[in-house]
């Protein structure tokens, strides 16, 4: 995992499973990433991830609502279809862009 | 392809969740799934194994067993644990039920179990444990399943 600023942009890049194990590790990693930045976009970069499980769904709505909390937004970009197939039986587009 | 059977005894670990799905993988491509079918299974073997880790053995160790067996194109798979059991099954199943907000779960496990594999059985008796079996017929095509 890695991440870049740009502004008020924050990306994000995954690059292993997105399971319950690994939330475990990222969700703190990525909220004192928040803290500390402050962002008013967070990107979630998706491109290496190549297994997302319902700990994923759950990863993703607790950044959602963040970003929601601090007036920011979220945006996913570059998932692979079977991670946005997940993210979809969730209905996540109603509240994240997903490009 | 003629009978065959596979089982696994793990830990209720985090680490274990890749693991378990790895291995099945690893069975079930025998079967030449496509990476569709497989990514299917995988996921919702994903989801019983982390049910056990997160719910079932909640309050301490335990151990998941894990049962694979393929029959021509078919493939089932039994996840059985010793843990808590689950109260209300009818609630368990219903999408966005999660009884651990707090650790951020979705509530989506069971409802991703159903939609990616063809059945799904669940058996649990409070203070005895959990027994989910899914199955699949990889020679279903999406036409048949729709």
């Amino acid at each position: 995992m890695d991440y870049g600023i740009q502004n008020d942009e924050l990306t994000v890049y995954l690059n292993e499973d997105i399971d319950h194990a690994s939330v475990m590790r990222l969700r703190p990693w990525i909220e004192d990433l928040l803290q500390k930045h402050r962002p008013l976009l967070l990107t979630l970069d998706l491109a290496d991830v190549d297994f997302m499980d319902s700990a994923g769904i759950g990863f993703v709505i607790g950044r959602y609502k963040s970003m929601k909390k601090s007036g920011g937004r979220l945006k996913i970009v570059n998932a692979k279809s079977k991670v946005t197939k997940i993210l979809h039986m969730a209905c996540i587009e109603q509240l994240v862009e997903i490009h | 392809m003629d009978q065959e059977k596979m089982e696994l005894m793990i830990k209720a670990d985090p680490k274990n969740e890749s693991f378990a799905r790895a291995v099945v993988g690893a069975f079930v491509s025998r079967l030449n799934p496509t990476l569709e079918q497989l990514s299917d299974i995988q996921t919702a073997v994903s989801e019983a194994v982390t049910n056990c880790v997160v719910h079932a053995y909640r309050n301490g160790a335990g151990d998941i067993r894990l049962i694979c067996e393929m029959d021509r194109s078919n493939i089932k798979i039994s996840v059985i644990d010793h843990g808590c059991g689950i109260p209300d099954l009818k609630r368990a199943r219903e999408p966005f039920y999660t009884t651990c907000p707090e650790m951020e779960r979705s509530g989506m496990g069971f409802t991703i179990m159903e939609a990616f594999m063809d059945s799904i059985e669940v058996e649990s008796r409070i203070g005895e444990g959990t027994t989910v079996v899914l199955e699949k017929d990889l020679s279903a095509t999406e036409d048949d399943v729709n």
